[in-house]
């Protein structure tokens, strides 16, 4: 059963998600994709997770300094989406990293070009690396207050 | 699954098509030049490929063999068809094109020749 941890507000492009109550890493990534699914970003979830799990297992997507990347370009997403979540608790996320308080989802339908998808990832990772837009976000009120952050850092394009 | 997935050779060549995709943004200078700037190393690339081949042998041999042809041509063997468009070559197929197998397999772009999803 997926359990909602918190109202999420979608838009065409964002979705922000201000409380995970969730702390292992694959139930997450479940929950997340799920929560991608009904925003109809993603056409089939268990394929998605799949692939983000094989993606942690070629190398963990944690960037340091408590956030995570995990991404996935798919025949089973339908439109691009990134999902942002806070965690204050932290995620054991892997073995040898400081536990993650903000998970940046990217996903991308298998069409997005190379160039592309990886100006994207960019883009998202300066959103979680750069130490004024990660405390601004994890400071965010709400899921609206988090979105437009991402608006402003030019990670939701 | 989904009933865009309607068989088990299509939803396996589907995740086949994700890992191949993967692979190459995990191994390709483009891909690995972004990893590098990102301090994201991938330890486990030899994992990815061996669950790669273990899902190719699960392949019906017609279907394996065809889409490691089209792979060879192509980065992606398979597209999706939104609207009725291959999204490999950007053709309009026509009404038919999803039929004729009787549904129960999948289905080759006559333009492009790369396997088509219908979603």
């Amino acid at each position: 059963m997926i359990v909602i941890p918190a109202a999420p507000t979608a838009t065409a492009s964002t979705l922000c998600i201000p409380e995970l109550r969730t702390r292992r890493r694959d139930t997450v990534l479940v929950d997340l994709v799920e929560l991608a699914r009904q925003a109809g970003a993603v056409r089939d979830a268990p394929p998605v997770v799949d692939l983000l799990k094989t993606r942690e297992r070629a190398g963990a997507t944690a960037l340091g300094k408590s956030v995570a990347l995990p991404h996935g370009r798919s025949l089973f997403v339908s439109r691009p989406l990134l999902v942002i979540a806070r965690a204050p608790r932290g995620i054991e996320w892997c073995e040898d990293a400081e536990p993650v308080r903000l998970v940046l989802l990217v996903l991308g339908p298998s069409e997005t070009p190379d160039d592309v998808w990886h100006a994207r990832l960019a883009r998202v990772a300066a959103l979680g690396r750069l130490q004024r837009h990660r405390q601004r976000l994890m400071g965010a009120a709400d899921a609206d207050a988090m979105r437009a952050l991402a608006d402003e850092a030019g990670a939701s394009s | 699954m989904s009933a865009a997935v309607r068989t088990t050779t299509e939803a396996t060549l589907a995740h086949l098509h994700d890992l191949d995709q993967l692979l190459a943004e995990l191994t390709q200078p483009g891909g690995r030049a972004l990893l590098k700037r990102l301090g994201l190393e991938t330890p486990g690339l030899g994992r990815v490929r061996s669950q790669r081949e273990r899902l190719a042998a699960t392949l019906d041999a017609r279907w394996r063999q065809s889409y490691e042809r089209v792979h060879a041509r192509y980065p992606r063997a398979i597209a999706a068809v939104r609207a009725q468009v291959c999204t490999g070559c950007f053709v309009t197929l026509p009404p038919t094109a999803r039929g004729r197998a009787g549904g129960h397999e999948p289905t080759v772009c006559q333009g492009c020749g790369r396997i088509l999803l219908w979603v």
